[in-house]
């Protein structure tokens, strides 16, 4: 559980961190930040209309991150997901029931884990990581789908609004988990919903939006580094430091470590 | 097609390759750079945009051309070092680094640059190559940007300091075996983050010569991909900073096909022309990566090597 709260702990930190920077951004444009964080909680949160809005955009950057997520579960990055499109929280949960539970996600996985492992095994590994890519492909195909025929229905150049790149982050933040794809996939459709109230209400660009969610893949990316820290050491070491009085040093009897 | 159409067809090529090669000669030069240290950096498709807008707006501002170039270094080593240093930190993944701060570069230049899209600054000088023609054509086509030259100058230095100089030793070093370089009492992020940043600084001047040349203007669409592909094009370079050149160049005239085309009054297939070079780098990678062998010459501590 400790574990859990941890790795949760620290990416909303980020994203914490990254809302005050941007608060820092839009205050230089002579913008209140207080507003900006309101508008941005109501754009994306705030009423059933800016939650379809949200959801909207998150479903195709679930299936973008999925279309990295599950070639990477077999050891393989891919990041061409902009040229191809595609259905969100079902193709994310019926994903991450493949891994898990079937012989052949399970395969997937083994492959992505230890690549000699699975060749001993006789598992075709080749074959398995096209499998994974095609995949991966084929939702992404599924969320341009979804893009056309329900959001735009219309095709044309404008489609492609930088979710496969965005897709990308939100599968690394997600760790390739395709479970964890789903509330990371709608926190950055919430951002990207929010943006044209932004725009409307305050009037800052709607690069502001996109701004946003280049701090937070940073700042979040960043917090990466910290997961292994070990916190009660360094609380330990701080409160001892804020002790004023120090104490006098006992001779000590050294204890030889004795190699085994 | 007549011999004058032929003139003007290949003069497109030609001047399409150094014309929209220089962005991809500056970009791959700094990835060239960064890599050879092992280290990959995917986020110069943000630096190029980055520095694209800030030696716009500083040409703009200064109303000089070349201080908007070292503006479109300095914000490129900026970003760069950004990068770099990111990546110093344990667990942090490279790919993803670089992609995130491709967005933030991105998302830093049109938030910054919005007031910059309608005005117009100076433009850097152009070298005409071919006054010796009388079509107005085949003249405009071969207007060579400023920097081109100096773009070649820094292959040519980048190959020989590789080869022949300390720096380029250290460099080098830490790209093949970091355990290596430890060994020596180097610091490994030292010199990849100095080289991440030299990188950046590089494709700082590839913006410049975007907005400053051609398209000569600042909007939301001026780069095109080119920092994702410079990836490949060092890659399919081998990593030797004057085959750099060749492949930009060959890059810039492979892109250069539809537009030469449709010069001489050729309009079909416009689109399919356009992803000729693409076409064209996946077929050579394609080629030339053998299947259970590192390609020769690839930098050992790269994380796609490793």
């Amino acid at each position: 559980m400790g574990a859990l709260l941890k790795e949760v702990l620290l990416p909303v930190a980020a994203i914490a961190a990254a809302l005050l920077l941007f608060g820092l951004f839009v205050w230089f444009a002579g913008v209140s930040p207080l507003q900006v964080w309101v508008l941005l909680f109501k754009g994306a949160f705030g009423d059933w209309y800016s939650w379809q809005n949200t959801l909207q955009r998150a479903a195709p950057l679930m299936l973008t991150a999925l279309c990295v997520a599950i070639p990477a579960r077999a050891g393989l990055v891919v990041i061409g997901g902009e040229g191809a499109l595609v259905l969100g929280v079902l193709a994310c949960i019926a994903a991450s029931l493949w891994l898990r539970w079937t012989p052949s996600g399970f395969s997937v996985r083994v492959v992505g884990g230890n690549l000699r492992t699975a060749q001993l095994v006789g598992l075709p590994a080749t074959k398995l990581v096209l499998l994974a890519c095609a995949l991966g492909g084929a939702c992404a195909g599924l969320a341009g789908a979804v893009e056309v025929a329900a959001v735009h229905t219309s095709a044309n150049a404008s489609l492609i609004a930088g979710y496969g790149y965005a897709g990308i982050l939100v599968a690394f933040i997600a760790r390739q988990q395709p479970l964890a794809v789903i509330p990371v996939a709608i926190l950055f459709g919430g951002f990207g919903a929010a943006g044209s109230l932004l725009q409307r209400r305050l009037g800052l660009p709607d690069a502001s939006v996109l701004l946003l969610q280049g701090i937070a893949f940073v700042l979040i990316l960043a917090s990466e580094a910290l997961r292994d820290l070990d916190w009660k050491a360094l609380w330990a070491k701080l409160r001892q430091s804020a002790k004023a009085t120090p104490t006098p040093a006992l001779p000590q009897r050294r204890r030889e470590q004795v190699a085994p | 097609m007549t011999s004058d159409q032929a003139l003007i067809f290949a003069s497109g090529i030609v001047g399409g390759a150094l014309r929209v090669g220089a962005p991809f000669l500056f970009v791959s030069l700094g990835e060239c750079l960064t890599e050879k240290s092992g280290r990959i950096n995917l986020g110069l498709e943000g630096v190029l945009v980055l520095s694209a807008m800030a030696s716009f707006g500083a040409s703009y501002l200064s109303g000089s051309p070349w201080i908007g170039a070292l503006a479109g270094c300095a914000a490129g080593a900026l970003l760069a070092s950004l990068h770099g240093v990111l990546c110093s930190l344990p667990r942090v993944n490279d790919v993803a680094t670089g992609i995130a701060l491709m967005l933030l570069g991105m998302g830093l230049a049109f938030y910054l640059g919005k007031p910059l899209i309608q005005p117009q600054a100076p433009q850097l000088p152009a070298i005409a190559l071919g006054n010796w023609s009388d079509s107005a054509a085949v003249r405009s086509a071969l207007q060579v940007n400023a920097l081109v030259p100096i773009g070649l100058v820094i292959a040519g230095v980048m190959a020989w300091a590789f080869a022949n100089t300390r720096a380029g030793l250290l460099v080098r070093m830490a790209g093949d075996s970091a355990n290596a370089t430890r060994a020596l009492g180097y610091s490994v992020s030292g010199i990849r983050i100095a080289a991440t940043a030299a990188g950046g600084m590089i494709a700082g001047l590839g913006g410049a010569s975007l907005t400053l040349f051609y398209p000569g203007s600042w909007n939301e669409g001026v780069s095109s991909g080119q920092g994702l592909i410079a990836v490949a094009l060092v890659i399919f370079a081998r990593w030797s900073p004057l085959r750099c050149v060749g492949a930009a160049l060959m890059f810039g005239g492979a892109g250069a096909i539809g537009p030469a085309l449709q010069s001489i009054g050729i309009g079909w297939g416009y689109h399919l022309f356009n992803i000729v070079p693409y076409v064209l780098t996946l077929l050579i990678l394609v080629i030339t990566c053998r299947p259970g062998g590192v390609i020769a010459g690839s930098p050992g501590e790269l994380s796609s090597n490793r």
